[in-house]
């Protein structure tokens, strides 16, 4: 596979197995927090974090895990994780977790974690789960910021982003106008807009997608039935050649 | 502890801070179960029932083991093993009772646990600093509005199966819209009280 | 042990939350100390606002409320409640008020909120700060009409901490008292105010000599801040008396349901019977729209007597006459003085003066009152009543100690101001001057035109300075010919005066036997890029061009800082030209001095004045497009054939990160002025978004181009674009002066 062929694979494993547009999975905190790229940032990180370190584990003990407590067990694991990044993110960020408030800790629930560790770390390797892990954690933030991206330009009417560290403005371009920005996408209306017409859009693509691989089935049956046809014909004619030979 | 107070707590709890529209908790199975009216209820109930147990229990835990210890930062882990013990639980007596009811629920009674809501009510009961009254009022009134949103959904949603939506819109997304503009409906009840 | 029997499971979740658990108390250890040291840095910072330099220490509390998130207690000041509540937006908000020990408020400071703007939002604004902040723990907190919810919660709030306060400090209070609903923030508006930021306009209708109609526009609320269309009215007016006869508004373009308030029958009745310098009660909740009706009624008024009869003349001159001596030192605070008593010995006075939040917020102005004796002119006591500045800050100005100091003065200039307060300062002197400015022209005795006629005059010439002496101008002559007088000047703008920055820089020419300015050109500009660069703007600098005193521009609204410095560097430029007049209009004068001046021009080769003035316009045009990015230029080589200039000018970095300009080389063929090459050899805006306009293909656009803007800039890198530009612009500019120079080449043909 050629690095092109890779990249776009890549690229459309995000958006087809996107587990926030696709499967409608973690979908609370990509709506509540992705007011700014900042916080998007933030989030992903965090739940990459997360995510690839609870895969990890998970796969590690899933051996010596009984099934009846492998939830508990992996509950826990995740809970540790993620009130572990709490305490870094109030310690060192403490602008950051203000805003992403509660929803650091809701990490704990989303659906993605506990769902990759039991549909594939608890079955795969280490390397496989991580790696799993970080894909998945991705193409997470990749959604949020996604939707960040459409609400912070139309709702402030600037892209900013500042160091999370420091507080220091890293970069802000004012896009739209003072006074023509559209607040509504500040709100939580916005916030379901935003989500709706970006599944919507993921689900086209999709469909797209499906539509050309349908497509490309049936031409290759129709290829497939025409060379049988001809096969048999020519083996027609060879047998009817051998006939007359025989003859 | 007034009256007045608790009624606050109520409304705010059910329409004015719907958990749903301001928050977007519980999105998971609110997307998955509000297609029908009869499981809409079926969950709604089994999550105020979950959630007023498990909060008042987690209430308890932590003013009375994790604060007098100092570990408070095992909340988290405390009140999510809480709520997925309890969970299990309500799982075990619904399957024995209601087989109708379990089978319709299906996958996302025992999601239940990662319903982020459930996490969110426990959680919120404590930084808000509420009593055991208010916490137990606080427990009914979110779960309600929950219910709420999923019942007015489901109402809709058996609609709209039958609208011609765009393509791609079709499912989910339709439903997002259709959240987005309850939820400017719903800024309607901001100062109620 | 079996991987399924109880026991194991039960040991294996032990173990896992031990190991969990004693993880997570490591991390706790490590993080707790940083996250308190946060939690409290960042309450400091907001305590540190309204105490400043205090000590505070938090304090234990018991509130039946729940609102209250903190109390903190600062000895010798008060103490600080943190609140948090909710009003309109469901997240709530939170603020801290603090009461003073001696049980007035200290301070209300919002530290978040979310409500919306001109609704709940306005209970975190000036207006309603104000009335907070002028309360004590016994008052009632008002509500805020159009923002009920909002101003509720807060009442709330503060009745909470109220509550915890008083029964600290052992005061007894009536918990129930409601206050006057819309009492404290109904604004007195008065005729002798400034409304030149509504730009009122006024037109003569009809005028019979006994009434006079007028149609006026003025801009409200819609006009101020949304850029909307201002309000019209027609104003009918009684000559003789030069009183209001009638007001009828034709055009509200405000907002419906607000302000409007202020255009009912009744709020206008309340204008019928007014005169020139009288004052009227604003309709509270719409003070914008009654600004903007009473800036209509003024400019009529205003209008009538400017060119009305010579009834209506008469007491409009005797009122304007009595102002401009009694403030000459600080007409910019609109003293307003009222004699409460004067029994020959003792006089007692009521005065108002504008301090910070009315000279930069439209709020209101300070009240006080003042004790004059009346023998040795000299100040008795002084009371400040009604305080409307930041508490916290301008206070310092009022405070007892430093008021007691004006005492036994005759002159509010000897006593130092305030230093953090200097407009409080200022307001506090400007009460005490104008009392004793009245004092000394009811002393001066009955014929108090004549000489306040001549006062007038008098201190402006040798006071010129002093009206601006707060910006520090400083002025160099740069050359001076008898008839032309240049200069180099400097004075201090809001950078200057606030954040300890630059002062700005201008080059002002004036013409020497008239007095009046030539030109002005802005050469350095320090302040907020967007906000003051409105003064710098050329539509404005020309308005000084043919004037003597720089108060007859008015301000830049917006931009009142910057203004003040621009009119501080031409002021001090015409008092350079006076006060070094005779001394180079007698060189002038004598013939042969003429030739003498000679040599001394050609050292600067363009400074014969013809010529200079006239591309001196030109080029000034040009640049200033993009003066914001203060191109510096340096001529490398110039052989009459291809010029080449090495240029730096600011783009993204520089304007808003305080980075470093870009840098560049560009060749200008002269005789066309026409661009040859450019290079870029420093870039200092951000890779991957500015450098879309430095790269080969956009700066190659530029060949053969006379004009910088006939090149798009490029979407995305607009700063970068525009620092580009700036460099060309600048260069061609600098081309010009010597293609003008061969003048008969060009001006043959």
């Amino acid at each position: 596979m050629s690095v092109k062929e890779e990249k776009k694979s890549f690229f459309s494993e995000m958006l087809l197995n996107n587990p926030v547009f696709g499967l409608y999975l973690g979908i609370c905190s990509t709506l509540a927090i992705s007011t700014s790229l900042n916080n998007a940032l933030g989030m992903g990180v965090s739940v990459i974090f997360v995510l690839v370190l609870s895969n990890i584990l998970v796969s590690l003990i899933a051996r010596i895990t009984p099934d009846e407590i492998h939830i508990p067990v992996y509950i826990v694991i995740i809970a540790t994780l993620v009130t572990l990044v709490g305490m870094l993110l109030q310690a060192y960020t403490p602008e950051l977790y203000s805003t992403l408030g509660a929803y650091v800790d809701l990490i704990v629930v989303n659906c993605i974690i506990l769902g990759r560790a039991e549909a594939f770390a608890c079955k795969n390797g280490v390397g496989a789960s991580a790696k799993d892990g970080l894909m998945m954690g991705l193409s997470y933030t990749f959604s949020l910021m996604a939707i960040s991206l459409i609400r912070q330009i139309l709702g402030t009417g600037i892209l900013s982003m500042s160091n999370p560290f420091t507080n220091a403005e890293i970069f802000a371009l004012r896009l739209i106008p003072s006074g023509f920005e559209i607040p509504i996408f500040k709100s939580q209306t916005g916030a379901f807009l935003t989500f709706a017409i970006l599944a919507a859009a993921v689900a086209a693509y999709k469909k797209s997608i499906d539509d050309k691989a349908a497509q490309a089935e049936k031409e290759a049956k129709a290829a497939a039935a025409k060379a049988k046809a001809e096969a048999a014909k020519a083996a027609k004619a060879a047998g009817a050649a051998a006939k007359e030979a025989k003859a | 502890m007034s009256l007045s107070s608790i009624l606050t707590l109520i409304i705010g709890g059910i329409l004015i801070n719907n958990v749903v529209l301001t928050k977007f908790l519980g999105m998971c199975p609110f997307m998955g179960v509000s297609t029908k009216l009869s499981s809409a209820i079926g969950m709604g109930l089994a999550v105020t029932f979950v959630i007023f147990g498990s909060s008042v229990l987690s209430w308890l835990l932590y003013y009375y083991v994790l604060d007098p210890l100092n570990i408070e930062y095992m909340e988290l882990i405390t009140f999510i093993l809480l709520i997925a013990a309890f969970v299990q639980f309500v799982e075990m007596f619904v399957k024995k009772n209601s087989p109708s009811l379990y089978k319709s629920l299906g996958i996302f009674l025992p999601l239940i646990t990662t319903n982020c809501v459930v996490l969110f009510v426990a959680q919120d009961n404590i930084t808000q600093g509420y009593n055991l009254i208010e916490t137990m009022v606080n427990s009914i009134a979110v779960p309600l509005g929950f219910m709420l949103m999923l019942v007015i959904f489901a109402t809709i949603r058996e609609r709209l199966n039958g609208a011609d939506v765009p393509e791609a819109f079709k499912g989910n997304p339709i439903a997002f819209i259709v959240a987005a503009i309850m939820a400017v409906a719903f800024t309607a009840f901001a100062g109620l009280v | 042990m079996s991987k399924d029997s109880t026991a194991y499971k039960a040991v294996l979740l032990a173990i896992l939350c031990a190991v969990c658990g004693l993880l997570l108390s490591g991390i706790n250890a490590l993080t707790a100390p940083i996250i308190a040291k946060n939690q409290l840095a960042t309450v400091m910072a907001s305590l540190e606002q309204i105490y400043p330099g205090g000590e505070f220490t938090e304090a234990e509390f018991d509130d039946p409320s729940g609102l209250i998130q903190g109390v903190y207690k600062s000895p010798g000041n008060g103490t600080i409640y943190k609140i948090h509540n909710v009003g309109y937006n469901s997240n709530g908000f939170t603020f801290m008020v603090a009461f003073n020990e001696d049980g007035s408020v200290g301070g209300f400071l919002p530290i978040e909120h979310n409500e919306t703007d001109g609704f709940g939002a306005r209970c975190f604004q000036d207006d309603y700060t104000a009335t907070i902040n002028g309360l004590t723990s016994s008052d009632p907190v008002p509500l805020l009409s159009g923002a009920t919810l909002t101003s509720t919660a807060i009442q709330q709030g503060i009745d909470a901490a109220k509550a915890l306060f008083n029964a600290d400090a052992g005061i007894s209070y009536d918990p129930n008292a409601v206050a006057e609903p819309s009492a404290p923030e109904a604004p007195k508006i008065s005729f002798s105010d400034d409304f030149a930021n509504t730009e009122p306009e006024a037109e003569e209708v009809s005028n019979d000599g006994t009434t006079a109609v007028y149609s006026v526009k003025a801009g409200g609320f819609s006009f101020l801040n949304e850029k909307g269309n201002k309000n019209e009215a027609e104003i009918t007016l009684d000559v003789p008396s030069g009183t209001v006869k009638s007001v009828k508004v034709t055009k509200f373009s405000d907002t419906p349901g607000i302000g409007d308030n202020a255009t009912s029958d009744s709020a206008l009745k309340a204008y019928e019977g007014l005169k020139a310098g009288d004052s009227v009660d604003g309709v509270s909740g719409a003070t914008f729209t009654s600004k903007s009706i009473a800036a209509m009624v003024k400019s009529a008024l205003d209008k009538l007597a400017g060119g009305g009869t010579s009834a209506a003349e008469k007491p409009a001159e005797e009122k304007p006459a009595e102002e401009t001596a009694a403030v000459a030192k600080y007409p910019e605070t609109e003293p307003e003085v009222e004699e409460v008593s004067n029994d020959g010995t003792t006089a007692v006075y009521r005065v108002k003066t504008g301090g910070f939040s009315f000279l930069n917020e439209n709020g209101d102005k300070n009240e006080a009152e003042i004790t004059i004796d009346v023998p040795s002119g000299t100040v008795k006591s002084i009371t400040v009543d009604t305080f409307s500045d930041t508490a916290g800050i301008g206070d310092k100005a009022t405070a007892e100690d430093y008021l007691k100091k004006f005492i036994g003065v005759s002159d509010p200039e000897t006593v130092d101001s305030v230093s953090g307060a200097t407009f409080t300062s200022n307001s506090v002197k400007s009460m005490i001057q104008s009392v004793l400015d009245k004092l000394k022209g009811l002393n001066a005795g009955t014929s108090a035109a004549e000489p306040e006629a001549a006062e007038t005059t008098a201190p402006v010439e040798t006071a010129s300075v002093s009206k601006y002496a707060e910006t520090k101008p400083e002025a160099e002559t740069v050359s001076n010919d008898g008839s032309t007088a240049k200069f180099r000047t400097k004075s201090g703008g809001f950078s200057f005066l606030n954040e300890n920055g630059d002062k700005n820089e201008a080059e002002v020419e004036v013409d020497v036997p008239t007095g009046k300015v030539k030109s002005v050109k802005v050469t350095k500009f320090s302040d907020t890029p967007g906000i003051g660069d409105k003064a710098t703007d050329d539509s404005w600098l020309s308005k000084f061009v043919g004037v003597s005193d720089p108060d007859e521009v008015d301000n830049v609204s917006g931009a009142t800082f910057t203004s003040k410095s621009i009119k501080g560097m031409i002021q001090s430029a015409l008092d350079q030209v006076k006060s070094s007049d005779p001394a180079a209009a007698a060189p002038a004068a004598s013939a042969p001095d003429q030739t003498a001046a000679v040599p001394e021009e050609t050292k600067a080769p363009e400074a014969s004045a013809a010529p200079e003035t006239t591309d001196k316009g030109d080029s000034q045009q040009t640049v200033s497009r993009f003066k914001e990015t203060e191109p510096e230029l340096e001529e490398v080589s110039n052989d009459g054939k291809t010029a080449v200039y090495r240029i730096k000018s600011g783009g993204f970095s520089f304007l808003n990160e305080k980075g470093e300009k870009n840098e560049g080389e560009i060749e200008i063929d002269v005789p066309t002025r026409t661009v040859k090459s450019i290079k870029i050899t420093k870039f200092s805006d951000t890779a991957g978004i500015g450098d879309k306009a430095t790269a080969d293909d956009f700066l190659s656009k530029f060949a053969g181009k006379k004009d910088a803007d006939d090149v798009d800039g490029v979407s995305g890198a607009t700063f970068t674009s525009n620092s580009v530009k700036a460099m060309i612009q600048s260069s061609i500019d600098k081309t010009e002066a010597p293609a003008a120079a061969l003048p008969n080449t060009e001006a043959g043909k």
